[in-house]
């Protein structure tokens, strides 16, 4: 072996990558060429650095104890949630990120009047803007986004598109099924820096439900309703149903939809 | 509380028991693998939890006997890849191939080596701060710091890295063969920011 293929395998070496062939002839290199053994050597010392002199970090205690709490949960017997209790949106433990944290909703209407309705609600997500922050209402919650999604469909009997909504950049944190009037809504909440007023698009199921008022908006025609803290807006486009949900005034919303239109 | 007041199953609970056994006793280090990554400590705890709640969920996958801290770092480094960082996935514009390649080494022996009496070298790591050590890593772009830090910091196999990364292995080896030259050249930097070193008059 000659220096030059000793330096070639030299991160190998050092990474323990070399097989017992190359292992014994760069070792035997560096028994007769004092240069390569230098370079090693050096190199060597170099790695040891991030091994030797970055502080032993420690997780924070409560991390540990956050993550066998949301262990515990996962266990629990997945039964229908009571709709009426309020919940805090985190447990101490689990706040980590406090600050900064938007919550986003996603709003999945389905009428449960019509039984036969089970088949997915095409839900896209379109745009969003940003959003105050919020500290409560939380139902469900795993860190898990597939759980999230998957007890949200149980509850509401289809298939969402809440992966699609993750692919954009929010982590699913949890959500909830609320009862309003004869629908069944289900929200989402999202840890993102960034969103606010979540849009969906319903390519099925009519929207019609009698807490809802009818408002006229820069000549066009809206629905709207609040429910609990939430305000929810639909309108239709093309034939198609639009959605949007936002912890923003009612006249947010519709400004919102209007500079869509 | 979410939590309920109905016990775990038996089932619920031995697995949570070879969990804590097995996946937990890695929390330390999957938590500073997510602190290289994400810079942030309470992003950090967010994703080091994300990845324990996954893991957990998909435990019986784990084949017990096999790299736990590998597998836990394969599902943190995707989840901070397919959530966290999507915006700065975008190559860094490094070349792998860009003609000269820093050596710290040559730097060192070089020109160092003829300004200091004795062991260049030892004056130079030991006058290097674990600060420094730690910023030399969170100051490379994302594609190399990943490979760093499982490599030099994790020990993780060039096959469990391109795995975590889902990348070649040819790459893993390119961009941890960069990543280190990137490290020398932080170090070298900081060195000669703080009058430790300075480039010579010639160069
Ligand atoms: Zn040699």
């Amino acid at each position: 072996m000659n220096c030059s293929e000793a330096q070639r395998l030299l991160y190998d070496y050092l990474n323990g990558e070399l097989e017992q062939l190359d292992l014994s002839r760069v070792e035997s290199h560096l028994k007769v060429c004092s240069s390569c053994l230098r370079t090693f050597e050096f190199e060597r010392r170099f790695q040891s650095l991030f091994v030797d002199r970055i502080p032993e970090e420690t997780a924070p205690p409560e991390l540990r104890s956050a993550i066998l709490d949301r262990i515990d949960q996962l266990e629990q017997p997945r039964t229908s949630f009571p709709l009426s209790r309020k919940r805090p949106f985190f447990r101490p433990a689990l706040v980590l990120a406090p600050i900064g944290l938007v919550v986003v909703f996603l709003a999945i209407v389905l009428f449960t009047s019509d039984a036969n309705r089970k088949e997915p609600l095409d839900i896209l997500l379109q745009n969003h803007i940003r959003a105050e922050s919020s500290t409560e209402g939380l139902i469900y919650s795993s860190s898990d986004p597939q759980s999230v999604s998957s007890h949200l469909e149980r509850e509401l009997g289809f298939q969402t598109s809440l992966a699609a909504y993750a692919r954009s950049g929010a982590i699913l944190k949890g959500g909830e099924v609320l009862q309003i009037c004869n629908c069944k809504v289900g929200l989402a909440y999202f840890s993102t820096h960034e969103v606010g007023i979540s849009l969906f698009i319903c390519r099925q199921g009519e929207l019609t439900c009698p807490q809802m008022e009818t408002v006229s908006y820069r000549n066009r025609e809206y629905h709207f309703a609040s429910i609990r803290e939430f305000n929810l807006l639909v309108w239709e486009e093309e034939g198609l149903k639009f959605i949007a949900v936002s912890r923003h005034r009612r006249e947010a919303l519709l400004d919102f939809a209007d500079r869509r239109a | 509380m979410i939590k309920r007041k109905d016990s775990p199953s038996a089932q619920g609970d031995n697995r949570k028991r070879r969990f804590e056994k097995e996946a937990l006793l890695h929390l330390d280090a999957v938590y500073r693998s997510a602190l290289r990554m994400t810079k942030e400590p309470t992003e950090a705890e967010d994703l080091v939890q994300e990845t324990f709640l996954k893991a957990y969920r998909f435990f019986d996958r784990f084949e017990s006997g096999t790299n736990c801290k590998a597998w836990l770092l394969k599902i943190m480094t995707n989840i901070y890849i397919t959530e966290y960082h999507r915006k700065s996935r975008e190559p860094s514009g490094l070349t792998y191939d860009e003609g000269e390649v820093f050596s710290l080494y040559e730097q060192i022996e070089g020109k160092e080596g003829k300004r200091a009496a004795t062991d260049p070298e030892k004056r130079f790591f030991d006058r290097v701060m674990d600060v420094e050590v730690k910023k030399a890593i969170e100051d490379l772009p994302q594609e190399f710091r990943e490979v760093v830090v499982l490599s030099l910091l994790e020990d993780l196999s060039y096959q469990e890295i391109a795995e975590a990364l889902g990348i070649q292995l040819g790459t893993v080896k390119s961009r941890l063969f960069r990543g280190r030259k990137l490290l020398q050249k932080n170090l070298w930097e900081y060195a000669k920011a703080k009058g430790i070193v300075s480039d010579s008059p010639e160069r």
